[in-house]
């Protein structure tokens, strides 16, 4: 989230918007907010079917994946604490940029837990060119 | 111009999500006037 948080104000100067969707219960949204910061739109689907619809990964296979595992441990190293979960943790989750109508600029399905998209190419697809590093 | 009625945006529209109220929502409301980046996330925590 902290990315797409981060992204937000650039997206919505383009006339755009980021929606967070979990599978959490409505009532753990508020928490989620306060513990991120996130202003976006935050909505749930704790049926998981607008999961399985954008075809997304499912399995404790994905959570407990050796690269997941990796990422989790440096996320620890450089300071990050998992909070408490609130939904599915074996599900896993993925980035699209849809819009305006039936158009699909991007779409990233995570392979494995912490398997996220280059923030850059989300932007691309939102017609964004990034800086290039130095 | 392509048909994308069977893409994944056409797939997600119609498809209720729950607000922080309990409220429901049509997730393809998001994207009908501009584009959305549609993050999905494991859990919220």
């Amino acid at each position: 989230v902290a990315g797409w948080k981060a992204a937000l104000p650039q997206i919505r100067a383009l006339g755009g918007d980021v929606v967070v969707i979990g599978c959490g219960l409505p009532e753990h949204i508020k928490s989620f907010r306060e513990a991120t910061g996130y202003e976006g739109p935050l909505v749930t689907d704790p049926t998981l079917g607008s999961f399985r619809a954008a075809g997304l990964a499912y399995g404790l296979g994905r959570t407990f994946h050796p690269r997941s595992i990796l990422k989790g441990l440096r996320a620890f190293v450089s300071g990050f604490r998992q909070g408490a979960r609130r939904g599915n943790p074996v599900q896993q989750g993925g980035t699209f940029v849809l819009g305006p109508g039936a158009r699909v600029r991007f779409e990233w399905r995570d392979r494995f837990a912490g398997d996220h998209p280059e923030m850059r190419d989300v932007l691309a697809a939102l017609g964004v060119q990034a800086p290039r590093r130095p | 111009m392509h048909d994308m009625s069977n893409g994944v945006a056409g797939r997600l529209a119609p498809l209720p999500v729950l607000d922080e109220r309990g409220a429901s929502i049509t997730l393809g409301s998001f994207w009908e006037a501009g584009p959305v980046v549609l993050g999905f996330v494991r859990h919220f925590g």
